[in-house]
This record gives C-alpha cells, sequence and structure tokens, in this order.
C-alpha cells in the first residue's frame, strides 16, 4: 500500500469564539493527506471559522496541536512560517486583495516572493488559469472597481497558482452556477493529482452533493464540534 | 515604600513605547542586512518607497530648497562680504545647511507628506484584513510591509537632504549673482564651500539623516499597524506626526551635543 505523506494534522485543538470568530473549535483532531479532499459542511450561522486560520499557523492554539508538513506551527521562527505559508494558497470567506497592488502583482504575489520563477512564466500561468475559469484575461488595475464574481475567479486563479501543499477554500463556489463550480471543481482534482491537500469549507448543497467530490474526507460543523460525516457514494442516487 | 510603585509603573509606561520603537527600528537594521530578508518582492517595496518619497518628493525639496538660498545664503553672503569675512562662508553655510537645516526641513517635510501616508495607508490594510491576507501567504508583515518602508524613508532622508543643501547654495548664489552681491565667482564660492566641508560634517549629516529616516519610518509603521478600527486611522495620522518630529528633534539635538561638545 502507497505511503502518502500527511500535509495538515489537527491534533485535539481547541479554539474558544472570540470577536473574530463566531464558532469555537472544541478538540478538533484530524489528518489530511497529500491528494485528499476535506469537505466541511458549515451552516449560515457559522460565519466566521478559525479553522483555516488555525491551519495556516496564523492563531494561537490554546490545547492542542496544528502540525503542517509534521512541523507544528507554533514551534516555527517567524523566517520558517512565513516559508512554510508560502506552500499553502486561500480563497478567503470574503475579499482577500491587497488594495495598493494591481490584480495581476496580488495574483503572482506568494509565487513572485516565494520563487525564482520569471514574471513572464507567472504570468503565463495566470493567464491560463484565468481562461481555463472562463475569464477574458487578468483585468489591469486595482481589485476595488471589479464585479464580485469576476473578483472570486481571480481569487481562484491566484489559489491554484504553482504547485501548492495545501488549499484552503473557504465557501468558494458561493453563488456560482453549475458550469462555473464544475470549473473549480475540475481545478480542484487538478491539484490534488499534483498532490496537494485541499480542505473546502462549503454551506452550499451543490458543492456537498457534487458526484466528482464524492468519496472525499466529510466533516460538519455543529456548534462547537466537527463531526464526521460518512462520504457519499458516486452513485448514490440520493446526492442530489 | 508603596507610594513609589506608582510612579515607577508611571515611568515604565511612558518609556514602554520608546522600548518599542528602539525594537521595531534595530530589528529592521537587522533584518535588513541579511541579504534572504530581500527578496524581489521586498526590493519591488523598497522601490515603490523610494520613488515615492524620494523621487516624488523630490519637487518640493527643491521649491522650500530655492526659497531657502534665496533667503539664507544669499543674506550669508550679503551681510559676509559688508562684515569683511567671506573666508567664511564656506563653513557657515555648511555648518547651517549640511548640519542643521537641511536635514531638519527634510525630515518635517518627509514626515508630513509622506509618513502620515505611510501611517494611514497601513492603518487602512490592517482595517480591512490585508495584513492577515499577506501573512497568510507567507509574506512577513514586518519584512514586507516594515522594513523596505523604514529603509526607504532613511535613504530619502538622507538623499533628499543632499538635494536641498546643493539647491539651496545654488539657488542662493545665483540670486546674489543676479542681485550683484556674490562675493566672488562661482568657482570661488564652491572652494569655499568644499574647504569648508569636513570629514565632521559628513559624520553629522549622516548622523542626522539616516536615524532619523529610520526613526520616522518605524513611528509610522508602529502607529499604522497599531489600528484596530477604521475612526482610529485619522488619530494615528496625528500621532505620527507628534511622535516622529520630537523623535527627529530628540536625534538632532543628541547629534548637535555630540557634535560640538
Amino acid at each position: 500500500m502507497e505511503l502518502r505523506r500527511t500535509v495538515l494534522e489537527f491534533e485535539r485543538v481547541t479554539i474558544p469564539a472570540s470577536e473574530a470568530y463566531d464558532a469555537p473549535m472544541r478538540n478538533v483532531s484530524f489528518r489530511l493527506e497529500e491528494g485528499q479532499l476535506m469537505l466541511i459542511r458549515v451552516d449560515e450561522a457559522s460565519d466566521h471559522l478559525p479553522l483555516a486560520d488555525a491551519a495556516q499557523g496564523l492563531i494561537p492554539t490554546p490545547s492542542g496541536a496544528v502540525r503542517f508538513l509534521g512541523e507544528e506551527w507554533w514551534k516555527m521562527g517567524a523566517r520558517r512560517e512565513a516559508q512554510m505559508r508560502g506552500k499553502t494558497r486561500r480563497i478567503f470567506e470574503s475579499e482577500g486583495w491587497i488594495s495598493n497592488l494591481d490584480v495581476m502583482e496580488n495574483i503572482l504575489l506568494s509565487e513572485f516572493h516565494h520563487t525564482h520563477r520569471s514574471m513572464d512564466e507567472l504570468t503565463a500561468e495566470a493567464l491560463t488559469l484565468a481562461s481555463n475559469f472562463g475569464l477574458n484575461g487578468i483585468p489591469p488595475g486595482r481589485h476595488v472597481r471589479l464585479h464580485a464574481a469576476t473578483l472570486r475567479k481571480l481569487e481562484w486563479v491566484r489559489a491554484f497558482m504553482g504547485r501548492p501543499e495545501l488549499i484552503l477554500m473557504d465557501r468558494a463556489a458561493l453563488g456560482f452556477s453549475r458550469p462555473d463550480l464544475a470549473l473549480l471543481v475540475g481545478a480542484v482534482r487538478v491539484a490534488l493529482s499534483r498532490g496537494a491537500a485541499v480542505i473546502w469549507i462549503t454551506l452550499e448543497d451543490c458543492v456537498w452533493n457534487h458526484p466528482e467530490l464524492a468519496n472525499t474526507v466529510r466533516y460538519a460543523i455543529q456548534g462547537d464540534e466537527m463531526i464526521p460525516v460518512m462520504a457519499k457514494s458516486a452513485d448514490d442516487p440520493s446526492k442530489e | 515604600m508603596s507610594f513609589l510603585a506608582p510612579i515607577g509603573d508611571y515611568a515604565l509606561g511612558k518609556l514602554r513605547p520608546i522600548r518599542h520603537l528602539v525594537a521595531v527600528a534595530s530589528s529592521v537594521v537587522a533584518l535588513a542586512v541579511q541579504p534572504r530578508s530581500w527578496p524581489r518582492s521586498v526590493r519591488r517595496v523598497l522601490g515603490r518607497q523610494i520613488f515615492f518619497t524620494g523621487v516624488q518628493g523630490l519637487g518640493f525639496i527643491l521649491a522650500l530648497a530655492f526659497f531657502v538660498g534665496l533667503g539664507l545664503v544669499t543674506q550669508a553672503q550679503f551681510w559676509m562680504s559688508r562684515l569683511g569675512t567671506s573666508e567664511f562662508l564656506g563653513p557657515f553655510l555648511v555648518t547651517v545647511i549640511f548640519r542643521e537645516i537641511g536635514p531638519l526641513l527634510v525630515s518635517l517635510v518627509i514626515i508630513g507628506r509622506s509618513g502620515t501616508a505611510i501611517a494611514t495607508e497601513l492603518g487602512g490594510m490592517v482595517v480591512r484584513q490585508e495584513v492577515k491576507v499577506l501573512d497568510a501567504q507567507g509574506l512577513d508583515p514586518m519584512v514586507y510591509l516594515v522594513m523596505p518602508r523604514v529603509i526607504g524613508l532613511a535613504i530619502s532622508v538622507f538623499a533628499l537632504t543632499m538635494f536641498f543643501a546643493l539647491a539651496s547654495l545654488a539657488s542662493g548664489y545665483f540670486f546674489a549673482r543676479l542681485m550683484g552681491i556674490a562675493p566672488g565667482s562661482v568657482e570661488l564660492f564652491l572652494s569655499s564651500i568644499l574647504n569648508g566641508l569636513t570629514p565632521t560634517d559628513i559624520i553629522n549629516l549622516l548622523a542626522k539623516t539616516l536615524p532619523s529616516g529610520l526613526m520616522i519610518g518605524a513611528i509610522c509603521c508602529m502607529e499604522g499597524l497599531g489600528v484596530t478600527y477604521v475612526t482610529e486611522i485619522p488619530q494615528s495620522a496625528t500621532r505620527t506626526v507628534v511622535r516622529a518630529n520630537t523623535a527627529v528633534f530628540v536625534i538632532y539635538a543628541a547629534v548637535s551635543f555630540a557634535t560640538y561638545f
């Protein structure tokens, strides 16, 4: 049996509710391996979850440990933390744009900072991804005048740039039609096949019941607990 | 002895921001000397900071230098030639322009022009959660936001002071020449300035411009990143001006004291 590398591991992690997070987390444990997708079902009341921040080591965990690629976030120095976060990508629950950078600069920022890839190569990859998501190129200028749906798709482009080890998607497909969702699911499957681990936090049925996302690790947020949910079989007639 | 405790607490409380400021400035220097702290993204931020502060601020600094030259340098030439002490013109102008007025005026202009801009920009980024977005992408805010801005300000203060000094001397000389009160030829004027310039002046200039640039930058970044709510942004800009001005005057007084005594 093939041994797969653990990308992300939560070990009895507890994060209390705070001003920043509506939903606390209590005693959450899971392990996510390369090429694995985890779907997390939330309801509309769970607005701000600490899960993605904890997975990236952006917040302290009062108890328990979060390990990324075998290293515990809070045992890393600042430089190592930054380096490791460079191996992650994220689609934020709300917009995650730097307002004093152009859209293209925003999209390329992580790869531009952490790698030595040429600008031409990075730009070409961004344009290809944009085209894959049905966008007609990357709009010039700042993000503020762009339509929310376009911006969301541009966040998809940013999330799949390079070869990330972990992709965190927070309600990434909210409000999109099925054809657009299919494009996103396709990109997720490509990333998984390259060995990335993906966490997709969703409240949409169309994502939770998507036939191509069957047989994935599934959890549902209930109160302050993450409850494992049996994976749906791809041929389950009740999935839609 | 318990009555001393509140006094001690008060004093320590007052010193805390200074300790924090020194810690930020020294961390910036410690980071800046490491080549691995300068990936291309950070170099780009440094370039932009120098462009916004140094290049875009040059026009105003030159205009200021023109008026200072018009008033101060022309007056100095006029009175020194009348008093028959033209041989002191060089040392006098070097002392006044290079050591005192130049660095001070440039620092004050930069605080008003770029310092408040940095504080409000960073404050806005905090409020819009953009600092978290950077952090989530593995861009350490200290390395990506603070360090290039602080170093950019320090370089700009130094460079603009040089431009200020040269422009004010040039405008002063040519205005005096126009009025017919210049003490001699341009070569004589230049040699008088160059002869008046000593290594102490260079050290003094560096000791005033670079640390004050560092402190201005560190204060702006601290104030900006210290914002929690959007309503605090104007207050942070005001605090930046007050604290940065205070820091500049303290540094200048300390360097002048060390130079003259």
